[in-house]
C-alpha cells in the first residue's frame, strides 16, 4: 500500500534584488520530482548538497509551501489539510533531524521532552504521559535513570536516541530521517542504524531517509533515488541501485564513495565527473548533467530526458535508455 | 628500512589541554615515524586526538595546551625546543605545512588568494620580483588543477566553492615546496564526488612534490584511499600501527576490529551490523587502565590499571593491548 505519493513536486525559492527586492530569478531547488514510499519502507533520498533532497523533506514536513505539484499522504492532498486532519498529519509524520541538541529543549528533563508532544496530541493525563515517555525511551534503549536529566547531560548517541524515542511515542506512520547519523561517531552510528531498522520493523515505520552517506543508503533503505539539481535521475531497489546503477550520474557518484577494504578497492571502476554540479539557479538546458556527462549525446544538450522505466520498480532519467 | 629515510619521529608525546572543568589528557605516550615520501594516516573517532598531534607538530596549539613531554624531531632537530621565531620563520608553512577540515582557515577574509599566496611565496621563499612572484603563484594554481588560476587569484576565499577553496589552500601548502604535508580531515566538509576529486590531487601532488604526509581523518574509506601506512588512536591513545592493507584486512587489535565491523559498505552488502556498546569516554574523566576497557569484550584485570604500550607483533605492525601483549590469541 502506497503511503505517501509526490506528484511532480516543485518548489522555487525567489532571488531578490535591490532596494525594492524586485525578484530578479528562481533557485529551482525542486524541479518536478515524483516519487512514493509503500508502507513500511525505507525510501532513501541520496545526492550532493543542492540537489534538493532536504527541500522535498521540508515540503513533506509541512515547513515549506510548494511552488507547484501534490505531496498525498493516505489519499489526501497534504496541502489542504485543515483542522483535525492537519492535527492528525502533524502526528502520524515526524521528523528526526542531524543535531539531536538542536531540537531538544535544553531546560527540559529528557522524560518531559518526550511527553510533551503525548499531551498535545494523544490527549493523554501528565501521568499517562511520562509513564509512556519512559517506555519508550526504554525501548530506544535509554534507561529510566536518564529519564530525568537534561539533554546537556547526553552523549550525542544518547541524544540521538531522545529524538528518536520523542518522534516514535507518538505512533508515527512515517519518520523524515534527515541525516541522522551524520553528527555521530561509526561506534555509536552502527547502534542508531540498528535501533532505526529493528524499529521499522517492529512499528510498521516508513522511513524517508535523507543522507549523502552512500554506505548508510545502502545499509538500511529498501528503495533509493538519486537526487542531482532538483531531479530525481534514478530510482531503483536498494540492491540494483548499488550492483548495477545505470545513470552516469549514479555511478559517478558510487565509485566516488571511498572503501575501506583494500581488495574490494581494486575491482572498482572510477568514473570521474569533472568540475562541480553547476548552480540550480540556471541548471544546463536539456539534461542537466550534459556538460558534465562522460557519455553525452547530442540530444542531451536540446531535451530534457523523461524518467524511463528500465525494469521492476527501476526508474533512469537518461536518453541512453530510451527506447529507439 | 633504514633510519636515513626518517623525515619524522614522534617520540613519547603527551599533550594536556586545561580547561574550567578539568584537564583533558589528549594525547598520551605517542610515538611513530614517518618516512620521506610516505603516507601515514591517523584514524580515530572524534576526541581521539587526532588534530592535537598535527597542531602539536606545527606547534599551533591553543594557549590552554601544555605539552607536558616528548619530542617531535624533524630532519634531526626537536621542533619542541626552537624558538616561535624560528619555528614561524623556518618551520610552519614552510618546511611543514597544514591544511584543515575548514579551508577558510588558512585564508584571510580581506584578502584575495593571489594576496595570500603571494605573501608565502615572498616570505618563505624570498622571491622578490612581482614578476616572479606572480609566475609562481599562478603556477601553483593550475598545478592543484584550478582552472582559470589569474581569475582564482583576484578572487576573495568566499567567492570559491568549498571544493576550489581547499583546492587553493593546497596551492598555498605547497608553494613552499615543504617537506612534509598534514592534512586534518580535508574532505570532511566535501560532498563525495568532490572528495574523491581532492584525494586524488593529492594522491597526484605527493608523487610530484615527493612529499611525505600526515593525513587526518575519521573515516577508514578515505585512509584506504590515500595512506600507505595507518595508525588507529582511541580516546588519546594509540593503539595499532601498521601497513594499510594489514590494518584494515588484517586487523589485530579489539577495538581496530570492531571499528571495522561497525562500517556500513557502500561497495558491499553487510548483514546486520556490529556495534561496539556503550560510548567514547568522558575526555575529562578518563579510565585509569586502557580507555577502551570499559566497551571491550577481552577486557582483564591488567586493561583495567594500566596503559598498554605499543608491542611490534609482526615486522612493521604495532599493538598497543595488554591481552595480546599476555598472549592471547589475535
Ligand atoms: N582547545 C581545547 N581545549 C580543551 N580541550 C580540547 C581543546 N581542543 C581539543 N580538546 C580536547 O582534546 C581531546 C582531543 O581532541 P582533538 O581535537 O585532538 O581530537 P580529534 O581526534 O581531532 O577529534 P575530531 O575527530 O572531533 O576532530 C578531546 O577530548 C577534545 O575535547
Ligand atoms: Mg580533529
Amino acid at each position: 500500500m502506497t503511503l505517501l505519493n509526490v506528484v511532480n513536486l516543485k518548489k522555487y525559492f525567489p532571488i531578490r534584488k535591490g532596494l525594492f527586492g524586485r525578484i530578479v530569478g528562481y533557485v529551482k531547488a525542486v524541479d518536478n520530482v515524483s516519487f512514493s514510499i509503500s508502507e513500511n519502507e525505507v525510501f532513501s533520498l541520496v545526492g550532493e548538497s543542492g540537489s534538493g533532497k532536504t527541500t522535498v523533506a521540508r515540503c513533506i514536513l509541512k515547513l515549506y509551501d510548494p511552488t507547484d505539484g501534490k505531496i498525498i499522504f493516505e489519499g489526501k492532498d497534504i496541502t489542504r489539510l485543515k483542522g483535525k486532519d492537519l492535527k492528525d498529519y502533524r502526528r502520524k509524520v515526524q521528523a528526526v533531524f542531524q543535531n539531536p541538541f538542536l531540537s531538544l529543549n535544553p531546560r527540559m528533563r529528557i522524560a518531559d521532552i518526550v511527553a510533551e508532544p503525548l499531551l498535545a496530541h494523544m490527549k493523554m493525563s501528565r501521568n499517562e504521559a511520562r509513564k509512556t515517555a519512559i517506555d519508550v525511551l526504554e525501548r530506544v534503549g535509554l534507561s529510566a535513570s536518564l529519564a530525568r536529566r537534561f539533554p546537556s547531560d547526553l552523549s550525542g548517541g544518547q541524544a540521538q536516541r531522545v529524538a528518536i524515542a520523542r518522534a516514535l511515542a507518538l505512533k508515527p506512520k512515517l519518520i523524515v530521517l534527515d541525516e541522522p547519523t551524520s553528527a555521530l561517531d561509526v561506534s555509536v552510528q552502527a547502534q542508531i542504524l540498528n535501533l532505526l531498522e529493528d524499529l521499522s520493523r517492529e512499528y510498521k515505520l516508513s522511513y524517508l531517509l535523507i543522507s549523502h552517506d552512500l554506505s548508510v543508503v545502502r545499509y538500511i533503505s529498501d528503495r533509493v533515488g538519486v537526487m542531482y539539481l532538483g531531479n530525481i535521475v534514478e530510482d531503483a531497489p536498494t540492491e540494483v541501485l548499488f550492483e548495477s546503477p545505470l545513470h552516469p550520474y549514479t555511478q559517478a557518484l558510487l565509485s566516488a564513495v571511498p572503501e575501506p577494504d583494500p581488495s574490494l578497492k581494486k575491482l572498482r571502476k572510477r568514473i570521474m565527473l569533472p568540475g562541480e554540479p553547476p548552480s540550480s539557479i540556471n541548471p544546463p538546458k536539456g539534461c542537466r548533467l550534459h556538460p558534465r556527462c562522460p557519455r553525452v549525446m547530442d540530444v542531451c544538450s536540446r531535451e530534457e530526458p523523461p524518467l524511463i522505466e528500465v525494469g521492476e520498480a527501476h526508474k533512469v532519467k537518461c536518453w541512453l535508455y530510451a527506447k529507439k | 628500512m633504514s633510519s636515513g629515510n626518517v623525515i619524522l619521529n614522534i617520540k613519547d608525546l603527551n599533550v594536556n589541554y586545561f580547561t574550567l572543568e578539568g584537564v583533558v589528557k589528549a594525547v598520551r605516550g605517542l610515538s611513530f615515524t614517518l618516512r620521506k615520501g610516505e603516507s601515514l594516516c591517523i584514524v580515530g573517532e572524534s576526541g581521539s586526538g587526532k588534530s592535537t598531534v598535527g597542531l602539536t607538530i606545527i606547534r599551533a596549539l591553543p594557549s590552554n595546551a601544555v605539552i607536558t613531554g616528548g619530542e617531535v624531531v624533524f630532519n634531526g632537530v626537536d621542533l619542541l625546543s626552537l624558538s616561535e621565531e624560528e619555528m614561524s620563520n623556518k618551520i610552519r608553512g614552510k618546511e611543514i605545512s597544514m591544511i584543515f577540515q575548514d579551508p577558510a582557515a588558512t585564508f584571510n577574509p580581506l584578502f584575495t588568494i593571489g594576496q595570500t599566496l603571494s605573501d608565502v611565496v615572498k616570505h618563505h621563499l624570498g622571491i622578490k620580483e612581482k614578476d616572479k612572484v606572480r609566475e609562481h603563484v599562478l603556477s601553483m594554481l593550475s598545478t592543484v588543477g584550478l582552472p582559470d588560476p589569474e581569475r582564482v587569484a583576484r578572487s576573495y576565499p568566499h567567492e570559491l566553492s568549498g571544493g576550489m577553496l581547499q583546492r587553493a589552500a593546497i596551492a598555498v601548502a605547497l608553494s613552499t615546496n615543504p617537506k612534509v604535508l598534514i592534512a586534518d580531515e580535508p574532505t570532511t566538509m566535501l560532498d563525495v564526488t568532490l572528495q574523491a576529486q581532492i584525494l586524488d590531487l593529492l594522491r597526484k601532488l605527493k608523487e610530484e612534490f615527493n612529499l611525505s604526509m600526515i593525513f587526518i581523518t575519521h573515516n577508514l574509506g578515505v585512509a584506504a584511499e590515500v595512506c600507505d601506512r595507518i595508525l588507529v588512536m582511541y580516546a588519546g591513545v594509540p593503539f595499532e600501527e601498521g601497513a594499510c592493507e594489514e590494518v584494515l584486512l588484517r586487523p589485530i587489535h579489539p577495538y581496530t576490529k570492531k571499528l571495522l565491523e561497525c562500517v556500513p559498505r557502500a561497495h558491499r552488502r553487510v548483514g546486520r551490523l556490529r556495534y561496539i556498546p556503550g560510548m567514547l569516554p568522558d575526555p575529562k574523566n578518563l579510565p585509569r587502565g586502557c580507555p577502551f576497557a570499559p566497551r571491550c569484550e577481552r577486557a582483564a584485570e591488567p586493561c583495567n590499571e594500566r596503559l598498554p604500550k605499543m608491542v611490534e607483533v609482526k615486522p612493521g605492525h604495532r599493538v598497543a593491548c595488554h591481552i595480546l601483549a599476555s598472549g592471547g590469541e589475535h
